[in-house]
């Protein structure tokens, strides 16, 4: 599995929206937002399926981008 | 992997998501166990240059991270953060390769070097030193570039020295140094958070350049009043957060920017006491002319006249020449939208003249800023004077004093340095298709797909009787299939080196993990080849690319590109510093050509501007023409074919496509058709669509979008299998000799 660290910058409307969503998908670990609509996430996912994933992120309404600031894939490793 | 430590790592990616936004301390500093260390360095894609953090366990890189230190504060794109898998791709060369009866086989380094040198220097012996030459990169490290430079300029007395910069901003150096006098731009990525308004052209910064696009965004949000113009003839991802986004035909662009400046005169908005005091109008045959006669000038482009060339209705120029001028600090950023032209030169001098015209120039958040294609372009190839007319720090090949300057720096006898210029890069690979060529050193880079009218110069490189070296990592390289030996570079954090990035910073690239099997440093591979060439061993004295770092630094330092106070031990310690930095107690310049600001200004120097890169201090407003593009849409060939990047893939996808995330989330080219256009030819989504120009033709899977306006197709060029540089078109600026890689017209068929 691969664990990724995301922003995901929203709409100011869409804040709550996006974030309650993100809590409902069982592979995301919201923590918190920050003032500027940031939504700190964590993303847990086999590597082959993150950008999956992270699509179904962008599509959500009021979604701006999303940002990567981490991911590591070191189980995957040494899964080898 | 137990759950403790699996937590960890959650902990450490949502921190690293906290420190990005500047989140609460105690959560950010929470310890770090995931990794044995952490190594410092810059991402090995585009121009950004953001600084990364790369993380090793077991002497393995497992992660990489942003560097919260540097101006991308922590925040990478997909690409940057997944580097991991390019470091341990299978296709990794490992040791030395000879073609040997059509297949390149393994071989020592001594036979590599040695049969290398061998034909080098006899080419040399039976031709003279042009028939042979070096193709370097904008993606080798700064010492790299000027080490290969030296040996072949001051070594092997060939001034054949060019590299995929030429394709990429040559032309923004032509603008910056017509108009300044000097290359690279005065402003800083610090612009980006005091700009009011973002006036960006011919720049798909969203896709291209991810974390700039992040910056101006999160301006935007942060106050409303801010205003993004963007010009381009795509509506691109870019153009999305636009107040107002400005279609037109394409290669029309400059018609529409001296519009522009007809409007702000018309409006009174130009800034009459900066102009008079610090700026020189030009006409195009370089007279020194007056305000009146430029005014004279502009009457060809009122906006009702430039409507009809470019298609961009009259108010809209009115008013984004009007925003342009009235807003408290405009930044314009462009990149190969204006570069990649035959006119790319004045594009880029029509940018500067909005900006000299209106004063926003020299203040927070006011100023031209050109963005680069690669991640060393500027640090590597522009400053160190890596291409076929320059000597390092901005210095001129046919300049008798700046070459008599590099000779005593260099320790070689007065008036040893050959005076002409070599070859610029397409005159380069058709010298090669000529047999004038003989041997030919390719370095860190893939033109074998990146340059224009590809099939030319691959006839021209599977020439049987010339010569090919590569210094490459990835076995899939294109350019691979020409080489007749292959030496297997250190990638990336596998050895020690610098990068310069778009706004002058230079950073360390930290080694991270010792290069597989028989790898070596570029730096070490090219020392090693100069001496067996035959270079005096005195002009290679390097050991490492540390060694090299303090020569550069040595021959910049009588320059204004000086950075003498830029140590190795201070790259180590700090996230990158900004040239001009004379001294070690400098912290680098934001804002270059102001007092107080630029430290090449005296602190007493009477005026507050100094363009010290011209005779008389004052910068130049260029009449420039309109032009359109070398080959225009005509009736056998109606549509106007662009090619570009997408956000996922990185110059010709050799590193990208190995990366599984990113190879899925493109994995192929295709063209982009506007859905008028579709609707017309039946074209659906998917169809298979035939695209052909006078140069080559190819069938492409459709997107149907709004992308594009009516007229235009895109490709984007990562695709090997689908390679659209085999129809593009090689016309160049007589300038700066950069190939028009944006426009070319093509016919296109469902098929």
């Amino acid at each position: 599995m691969a664990i990724a660290g995301l922003l995901v910058h929203t709409l100011k409307e869409n804040l709550q929206d996006v974030e309650r969503q993100l809590d409902s998908m069982p592979e995301m670990t919201t923590y918190g937002t920050s003032e500027d609509q940031y939504i700190i996430v964590v993303a847990e996912a086999p590597s082959e399926e993150m950008e999956k994933r992270v699509e179904k992120i962008k599509k959500l309404d009021g979604v701006l981008t999303i940002y990567t600031t981490f991911v590591t894939v070191e189980d995957e490793l040494e899964d080898e | 992997m137990d759950i403790t430590r699996r937590e960890f790592l959650k902990y450490t990616a949502a921190s690293s998501a906290f420190m990005a936004i500047g989140g609460p301390l105690a959560f950010a500093a929470s310890k770090d166990q995931t990794v044995d260390h952490w190594v410092k360095g810059v991402c090995r894609f585009c121009g950004t240059g953001c600084g990364v953090m790369v993380g090793v366990k077991n002497k393995k890189v497992v992660t990489v991270k942003g560097d919260p230190n540097n101006h991308n504060a922590g925040f990478l794109c997909l690409k940057g953060a997944l580097m991991t898998p390019i470091i341990y791709a299978k296709e990794r060369i490992t040791e030395p390769l000879i073609r040997k009866n059509g297949k390149l086989v393994p071989a020592t380094w001594d036979e590599a070097l040695n049969l290398t040198a061998s034909k080098f220097k006899e080419a040399i012996k039976k031709y003279g030193p042009t028939s042979v030459a070096y193709y370097g990169s904008g993606q080798a490290l700064t010492e790299e570039t000027y080490l290969a430079s030296k040996i072949f300029k001051a070594g092997l007395k060939c001034n054949n020295v060019e590299g995929n910069p030429r394709l990429c901003m040559a032309s923004a150096v032509g603008g910056y140094v017509t108009t300044y006098g000097k290359d690279e731009p005065c402003g800083s990525y610090d612009d980006i958070n005091a700009a009011t308004c973002f006036f960006i052209i011919g720049s798909n910064t969203s896709e291209c350049h991810p974390i700039i696009f992040k910056k101006i965004a999160a301006r935007k949000q942060a106050d409303p009043n801010v205003k993004v113009i963007v010009v381009d003839p795509r509506k691109t991802n870019t153009a999305r957060i636009a107040d107002i986004h400005v279609s037109f035909k394409p290669g029309t662009d400059l018609a529409i920017l001296n519009a522009m400046a007809y409007v702000i005169i018309e409006e009174e908005l130009d800034n009459y006491r900066f102009h008079s005091k610090y700026v020189n109008f030009m006409d195009n045959q370089k007279n020194k002319r007056t305000f009146e006669d430029y005014k004279k000038f502009l009457e060809d482009y009122t906006p009702e006249k430039v409507e009809k060339i470019s298609g961009v209705p009259a108010e809209t120029i009115r008013k984004i020449a009007k925003i342009f001028a009235e807003s408290s600090a405009t930044m314009s950023l462009w990149t190969m939208g204006i570069n990649q032209r035959i006119r790319g030169v004045w594009a880029n001098n029509l940018i500067s003249n909005l900006h000299l015209l209106t004063g926003h120039i020299g203040k927070p958040g006011a100023t031209p800023f050109s963005l680069t294609g690669q991640p060393n372009a500027c640090g590597g190839v522009r400053d160190t004077g890596g291409l076929s007319h320059l000597l390092p720090a901005g210095r001129l090949i046919k300049k008798r004093e700046h070459r008599n300057e590099m000779e005593e720096l260099w320790g070689l006898p007065k008036d040893s340095l050959n005076p002409k210029p070599g070859y610029h890069t397409v005159a380069l690979f058709k010298a090669l298709g000529e047999g004038k060529i003989k041997a030919l050193l390719i370095l860190c880079t893939n033109p074998a797909q990146s340059l224009p009218n590809v099939n030319k110069y691959r006839k021209a490189m599977a020439r049987k009787d010339n010569f090919i070296a590569l210094i490459e990592c990835f076995r899939d390289a294109e350019t691979v299939k020409f080489a007749d030996v292959v030496f297997p570079a250190a990638f990336w954090c596998e050895r020690e080196g610098v990068y310069g990035c778009s706004e002058r910073r230079y950073s360390l690239i930290g080694k991270a993990i010792d290069p597989p099997g028989k790898c070596r440093p570029t730096v070490n591979i090219l020392v090693d080849l100069a001496v067996r060439m035959g270079v005096d061993p005195k002009l290679v004295p390097f050991k490492n690319s540390a060694d090299v770092w303090d020569e550069w630094r040595k021959v910049a330092r009588p320059t204004p590109y000086n950075f003498w106070g830029i140590t190795r031990e201070r790259l180590r310690k700090e996230s990158g510093i900004r040239w001009p930095c004379p001294t070690e107690d400098h912290p680098g310049t934001r804002i270059r050509y102001v007092r107080g600001e630029d430290p090449n200004i005296p602190k007493d120097y009477k005026h507050k501007y100094f363009f010290y890169g011209k005779p008389d201090g004052k910068a130049v407003i260029w009449f420039r023409p309109y032009k359109g593009p070398a080959e225009a849409p005509d009736k056998d060939y109606p549509f106007v074919l662009t090619t570009g990047r997408v956000i996922d893939h990185w110059h010709t996808g050799t590193m990208t496509m190995k990366v599984p995330e990113l190879r899925r989330s493109f994995p192929n080219a295709y063209v982009e058709i506007n859905e008028k256009d579709a609707k017309k030819m039946g074209i659906q989504n998917g169809d298979r669509v035939l695209l052909e120009t006078r140069r080559d033709k190819m069938v492409f899977p459709a997107r149907v979008s709004d992308v594009c306006r009516p007229g235009l197709v895109f490709v984007p060029w990562f695709d090997v299998n689908l390679m659209i540089n085999k129809l593009t078109k090689d016309a160049f600026d007589p300038g700066s000799k950069q190939p028009e890689f944006k426009i070319c017209a093509v016919r296109i068929k469902k098929v």
